[in-house]
């Protein structure tokens, strides 16, 4: 990875990064894939893995639906009791459309 | 002395009529006093919260109700865990304002069992880091020695017990955050089966490993604790109803001289210290005695679990973690020319290191030209780990295994990246599978900062509990 991709990763993941900070900072992003990598050294090609099937939570589940019932919910005050930035009881962000 | 007593001897001396809870309360509440400057386990202290929740509650007994499982129980939360009105940090500069408008289920749950709560405790930043000198906030020092970490990512939970600046903690534990601290700190700490305990209002760290946790001074309390916590939550669709973490679960468990224990041979080859080593061998040599039957064991998918926990847990961090964008709540930049200026100066100004590291590695790996690469490999090669388990688990009841390769260290030793994962590799297997594990004492028995890992199968976490309380009676760590 050089400067130009670990800044576009940069972009993707919405970070920023300074670039003394970003050229400071590779080396651990490569020790740590480094690590990661070794996993495709384990003795199994995808043809081997293609019949296993992936786990994307470790237990047997049921789905539990919920009578779709009308609640309380924020208030528009509390909704925008964290944020920093408000404006006539909304979000306000910078103008992005022309 | 109050805060000196275990939880089952706390909420019988508040039925009694031995204590009043405002009398706990403030017992505690001296002792953070006394003690958190130095330790620093506490970010927010609840002092008005808890001595008003106290008072009611002697109220309620006064007026001949009936009191909850938990009266006379003082408890910290971990900072990733929602309290109404209070401040909810995740040790971040990003929250460091955010103040939570609802109950996480657990917190809605030891309010109904009459528990009172006393604080919200520092922890690694997000829960991402493993000796709790990763909070925004400083580092959280060991009370058994003040020169040591306390382990993390829930350090602040397990200072504060350890310290007796609560009568238990809830941690949360993704790839060993309460069974690591627990260890370096001379405590229980359970990890229980994935799903038993509700996620609802609980910072997401890596949906498919997260799981909340209990710190206590001896198994009896922890049990006590995780019985009223583990129920099947609608709001949690990961939940599931585990009967086998309760005390009747634990009472019908197989007794340890009937109990056949493995050691995978993995860890014992690892490069584990050497005062670690020993006391190991001297904890096997006790369950030996206890007549447990214990065998060594190769458990190949082992030896890869620590990289497919890299990926997986990153993974699901870079996603999770996309919600701090500086707009509805969190740290917002002042420089915000453009929308996308905006959020990633807010998320660069207001996320650590090591998190902005796991959202990066994160993004890099579920990139879509290497996706086939990493992430499903990992899912597929958990599901061949999760196979050989279940096969090994036909022939025993327990693996047992150290908590981590070596003792709790000086805070001043700053561990590598690759020895930091290499550490996790003792504690994530149980994340991976989803399986009950206790860390529990070894060595010093005043003095402890080392543990010993037992872990079960799927839904026995009475098993796990069981061998833990019998093993806990005759090394007398107990309080």
């Amino acid at each position: 990875m050089n400067r130009d991709d670990m800044k576009k990763l940069a972009e993707a993941a919405m970070l920023h990064y300074d670039d003394d900070e970003l050229d400071e900072y590779t080396n651990k992003f490569m020790e740590t894939m480094k690590i990661i990598d070794s996993l495709t050294s384990v003795g199994l090609d995808d043809e081997e893995l293609s019949e296993v099937e992936p786990t994307f939570q470790p237990i047997s589940l049921e789905n539990h639906l919920a009578e779709d019932e009308i609640g309380p919910s924020l208030t528009q005050e509390e909704a925008l009791a964290n944020t920093e930035a408000k404006k006539y009881g909304f979000f306000e962000v910078t103008r992005f459309v022309d | 002395m109050i805060i000196k007593q275990t939880a089952r001897e706390l909420h019988q001396a508040f039925l009694d009529g031995t204590y009043t809870a405002e009398e706990i309360t403030k017992a505690y509440l001296d002792q953070i006093d006394a003690m958190n400057d130095e330790i620093n386990a506490y970010i927010t202290v609840m002092r008005e919260e808890a001595l008003e929740q106290a008072r009611a509650l002697d109220k309620k007994k006064a007026a001949g109700e009936e009191v909850g499982p938990l009266a006379g129980v003082v408890m910290s939360i971990k900072d990733n865990i929602a309290v109404k009105g209070v401040k909810m940090t995740c040790a971040s500069k990003m929250l460091e304002d955010f103040i939570v408008p609802y109950d996480a289920e657990v917190i809605k749950t030891l309010k109904a069992a009459d528990a009172i709560l006393i604080g919200k405790v520092n922890m690694d930043e997000f829960a991402m880091g493993f000796d709790t000198t990763r909070s925004y906030f400083g580092m959280t020092r060991n009370p058994l020695d003040l020169n040591l970490v306390s382990g993390g990512s829930s350090g602040g939970s397990a200072a504060s017990v350890a310290g007796y600046m609560a009568t238990a903690s809830l941690g949360t534990d993704t790839g060993g955050s309460v069974r690591q601290p627990a260890s370096f700190t001379g405590l229980i700490g359970l990890k229980p089966t994935y799903g038993s305990i509700s996620k609802n209002g609980i910072a997401p760290m890596a949906n498919s490993l997260d799981t909340v946790g209990i710190f206590t001074h001896n198994v009896e309390d922890n049990i006590m604790i995780s019985e009223v916590l583990a129920h099947h939550d609608l709001n949690d669709g990961t939940t599931i109803q585990n009967l086998s973490l309760s005390l009747s679960a634990v009472e019908n468990a197989k007794p340890i001289n009937e109990v056949r224990i493995a050691i995978p041979k993995s860890f014992i080859d690892f490069d584990v210290n050497e005062d670690v080593k020993a006391a190991f061998e001297k904890q096997v040599e006790i369950l030996k005695s206890l007549g447990a039957t214990i065998e060594e064991v190769s458990f190949e998918a082992l030896h890869h679990a620590i990289e497919m926990y890299l990926i997986l847990c990153m993974a699901e961090v870079s996603s999770n973690m996309s919600r701090y964008d500086g707009i509805r709540f969190g740290h917002r930049s002042s420089e915000d020319d453009t929308l996308e200026e905006l959020m990633s100066k807010s998320r660069g100004e207001g996320l650590g290191e090591e998190v902005k590291h796991r959202i990066m590695i994160g993004t890099h790996i579920m990139s879509a030209n290497v996706e086939g690469n990493y992430y499903e490999r990992a899912q597929k090669l958990r599901t061949l780990l999760i196979q050989e388990f279940d096969e090994l688990f036909e022939e025993f009841d327990l693996l047992v295994f150290p908590t981590f390769p070596k003792p709790a260290y000086p805070v001043d030793e700053e561990l590598t990246p690759t020895e930091s994962y290499m550490g996790d590799m003792f504690t994530v297997p149980a994340n991976l599978l989803g399986a009950p594990c206790v860390s529990v004492p070894m060595g010093d028995r005043d003095k402890s900062i080392m543990g010993m890992q037992i872990l079960g199968q799927r839904e026995n976490d009475g098993q796990v509990l069981r061998t833990a309380a019998e093993l806990e009676r005759e090394v007398n760590h107990g309080l």
